[in-house]
């Protein structure tokens, strides 16, 4: 019982840190969106962990375990990108441009799957 | 070139990844140093526990590593976005499973003996252990994570991180300080680990030292990544806030000092006998 107030204050710190988080990762992808590397829809995925998950399962159940396979490297690479993005010094940069291209290029590959392309139009993706 | 659009809340440098082997830093030799000769006490330790009991210290290690592997995982995936180099969260276990324990071994030992100075011996073998372990151990594991800023300050950039370096070194001390409980206190066999095991890990309530040095990780993360954002007067409070846990193990400690008896507190090195443990 001891260890619960400390509990309760990790776990205030840890959300409270999440939270901050989540809103450098999404100022770091908001101009991203504008340059359609991602979408909305693939933003808002990446800031709720739950979501991410349930969008994983859906994709499973869609298209397959290689198409959530894809979709979990896509969401793991976007969330690089915004590391990435802190890390140079212009929105030009060749390492961000060749990210950017990775990115694009596995959301293609996602998009190819039937399943996903489901998916992606449902209203869960929205 | 075009320069990075500056929108707000952008955090730069947040996705930069640092190694622990930062050759070029006197703190990094310091770890080295420490870590390395109070490795070599500490795998004496280890190997005395062995030849008490191999059994019983085989016992020890599986239950441990049963009860410290989800906590691990649970820590290390908690932080989302950027997740720690493993050689910092690495380095971090270590110091808190080496030389933190080591040398908290030698201060309790020494802090017992001012105590027992300043006091009647009565009284140094009740409060010893409650009134100068909690500091002298948490002292001990916040330096750790000190040389871990000074090692790798450009890692330290948020709260989170704070919270992964302090709960893996608190989980690396909790662990190594458990087999020492095992051997040296309960005795060392299979059954006495078990029982061990319930008091000491599952009725004394899991992951205590994980908290502790997670909050204290917490606010040296504070201070450190909030500097030139945030007065300094506001850091050292939040910091001070965070980092407050050695008081509730002191009071633990009270409370444990209060129901043993001297001779109880005599019949081991570290101040609680088997006998307390087992009530």
């Amino acid at each position: 019982m001891k260890g619960v107030p400390l509990l309760a204050l990790t776990v205030v710190g840890v959300t409270l840190a999440r939270r901050r988080e989540r809103g450098w990762l999404e100022s770091a992808l908001r101009s991203e969106v504008e340059r359609g590397t991602l979408s909305t829809v693939e933003l808002g995925l990446l800031l709720d962990p739950t979501a991410r998950r349930r969008s994983r399962r859906d994709v499973r159940a869609r298209a397959g375990a290689g198409a959530a396979r894809l979709l979990k490297r896509l969401q793991r690479e976007q969330v690089n990108l915004a590391m990435i993005k802190t890390r140079v010094e212009t929105e030009d940069d060749p390492d961000l441009e060749r990210h950017r291209q990775y990115c694009r290029s596995l959301r293609n590959a996602l998009m190819a799957v039937p399943g996903a392309v489901l998916w992606a139009s449902s209203p869960q993706a929205r | 070139m075009r320069p990075m659009e500056a929108s707000p809340g952008f955090r730069r440098g947040w996705g930069r990844q640092t190694s622990l082997f930062q050759f070029r830093r006197p703190a990094f030799w310091a770890y080295a140093v420490v870590v390395g000769g109070t490795g070599v006490f500490a795998v004496g330790a280890q190997s005395a526990f062995r030849q008490i009991s191999p059994s019983g210290w085989a016992l020890s290690w599986l239950l441990l590593a049963i009860y410290a592997l989800p906590v691990f995982l649970a820590v290390y995936f908690l932080d989302l976005y950027e997740r720690e180099p493993l050689s910092l969260v690495f380095g971090a276990v270590v110091w808190g499973a080496v030389a933190a324990t080591t040398l908290a071994g030698i201060g309790n030992q020494g802090w017992g003996l001012v105590v027992a100075r300043i006091g009647t011996p009565e009284f140094a073998a009740r409060w010893t252990a409650a009134l100068t372990a909690p500091f002298v151990e948490e002292t001990l594991k916040v330096i750790g994570l000190v040389l871990l800023v000074l090692i790798a300050t450009e890692e330290w950039d948020d709260v989170m991180d704070g919270f992964v370096y302090g709960a893996v070194c608190g989980l690396g001390f909790a662990v190594v300080e458990d087999v020492f409980y095992f051997i040296g206190v309960f005795g060392g066999s299979p059954s006495a680990v078990l029982a061990g095991f319930y008091v000491r890990v599952v009725s004394s309530g899991l992951y205590g030292h994980v908290l502790y040095t997670a909050l204290s990780g917490m606010g040296i993360a504070y201070f450190v990544s909030l500097a030139g954002e945030v007065p300094i007067r506001r850091r050292v409070l939040v910091a001070g806030g965070y980092s407050w846990p050695p008081w509730p193990g002191t009071s633990s400690g009270i409370r444990r000092g209060s129901t043993c008896s001297p001779r109880e507190w005599k019949d081991s090195a570290t101040g609680c006998s088997s006998r307390w443990l087992r009530r």
